[in-house]
């Protein structure tokens, strides 16, 4: 059997699978009564449901809109344990988790793995290190996720118009993303930086994008929820602060779908 | 040629190398002679996934800032002995904020310049002891033998 034989039949499990266990979950996040409009007259906004928040930090009246923590029982949060000579996929795990929240595809994080190296559409040099294998580009995701099934949008960091208000503003309309960051920063681990040679920061860790974390009583956008794949996190909640001086780095994106998901966790 | 061109140099060739598909990052830049050549090296490690070892490693003409050479440990080991997909330690000796770190980073570099056009190699030394872990001192010394025992003569231990 060829490998995109192999690749249909996956396909065609993984579309069997969506309707038992997967879908009853998809079901299980919805609440019918939960939207509401708004936004500009031309331009109606559907919004995922209030989820009310303890115990976030400096934030006593926080929302989410979704269910991260139930969304992240979707997610794979830990590279690099299904095919021991590629550990450094965060990038592949993280377009798994993309398809999985889209509700487009179940699949493993060894199938998108084999695909992509069988595609070259990750680090794969022969005499790289397993934690090096697997490394990807903005351009290979998006390569992936649509032959994969998915279109995504690409905004790139440097880009003014891309800030915490925008990418939560569409988390909370029910698109999702992941992120290309630097680790580093995300962690405070100086080893784990990546420079280009004058120092400035460049990405080199993908993570996955669950939920926004607003200030109930003035909406200011205080955090995220991510899956952080490299620290084995499936459902961390981060500062916006944090996240965003971690996503101002070389070559950074957030990859995005380019509708709401409807469906997932809607 | 100054050192942060060659050290650009040899930055553009590991992306180039490595496709653009891998995040890295570049050890600091040692200089070798080599046969009465005056050289730059550094090499190449991962940066998200663990505390791997360096993996790679580039030589550079010190003059033209030409890189002369990409070569995998695979092929052509720094040290012996060490499996390629060997854990160190990669933690620094002290908590350093990351942006401290980066403040820091810079201020190595420039002091770099320094030795290089004959300076004193003290504040050079204290500098690398504090920001380069104790885990990839064999590297560097493997790197470039001789500047390293100039360091250890400066107090890195």
């Amino acid at each position: 059997m060829s490998f995109l034989e192999k690749m249909d039949q996956n396909m065609e499990q993984a579309d069997a699978a969506k309707k038992s266990p997967f879908e009853e979950i998809m079901r299980s996040l919805e609440r019918p009564a939960g939207r509401e409009i708004i936004g500009p007259v031309n331009e109606k906004v559907e919004l995922l449901p209030i989820t009310e928040l303890k115990n976030i930090p400096d934030c006593p009246n926080a929302i989410t809109r979704g269910n991260p923590f139930k969304l992240s029982e979707l997610v794979d949060y830990k590279q690099g344990d299904a095919i021991w000579t590629v550990q450094g996929n965060c990038g592949l795990v993280s377009s798994r988790n993309l398809l999985a929240l889209s509700g487009k595809r179940q699949v493993s994080e060894a199938f998108i793995t084999k695909y992509a190296i069988e595609k070259n559409l990750c680090a794969n040099a022969p005499f790289m290190p397993a934690s090096e294998r697997g490394g990807t580009t903005k351009e290979t995701r998006e390569v992936l996720l649509r032959e994969l099934g998915l279109k995504v949008q690409n905004w790139e960091s440097g880009d003014p118009t891309v800030d915490k208000n925008r990418i939560a503003n569409a988390l909370d309309q029910g698109y999702r993303g992941i992120m290309s960051i630097n680790c580093g920063v995300l962690w405070n681990k100086p080893q784990f930086l990546s420079t280009t040679a004058d120092g400035r920061l460049r990405s080199n860790h993908v993570i996955t994008l669950l939920s926004a974390v607003r200030d109930g009583s003035t909406g200011e956008v205080k955090g995220f929820f991510i899956c952080d794949s490299g620290t084995g996190e499936k459902c961390r909640y981060v500062t916006a602060d944090l996240l965003m001086k971690s996503f101002n780095a070389r070559n950074a994106v957030v990859q995005m779908t380019t509708k709401p998901m409807k469906g997932v966790n809607a | 040629m100054d050192a942060m061109t060659i050290y650009q140099n040899m930055y553009d060739r590991t992306d180039a190398e490595l496709e653009g598909m891998s995040a890295f990052e570049l050890g600091y830049p040692m200089p070798v002679e080599r046969g009465g050549r005056k050289l730059e090296r550094a090499f190449v490690l991962g940066s998200n996934c663990g505390d791997s070892r360096p993996y790679a490693w580039l030589e550079a003409d010190a003059q033209t800032g030409e890189v002369l050479r990409y070569v995998w440990c695979a092929q052509e080991d720094i040290v012996d002995g060490v499996p390629i997909d060997a854990v160190i330690d990669r933690t620094l000796s002290e908590e350093i904020d990351v942006f401290d770190f980066l403040g820091l980073r810079a201020q190595l570099l420039a002091a770099y310049e320094d030795v290089r056009k004959g300076g004193d190699i003290g504040a050079y030394a204290a500098l690398f002891a504090r920001i380069v872990p104790k885990g990839l001192l064999p590297y560097y010394k493997g790197l470039a033998p001789d500047f390293y025992a100039r360091l250890e003569a400066a107090g890195v231990q």
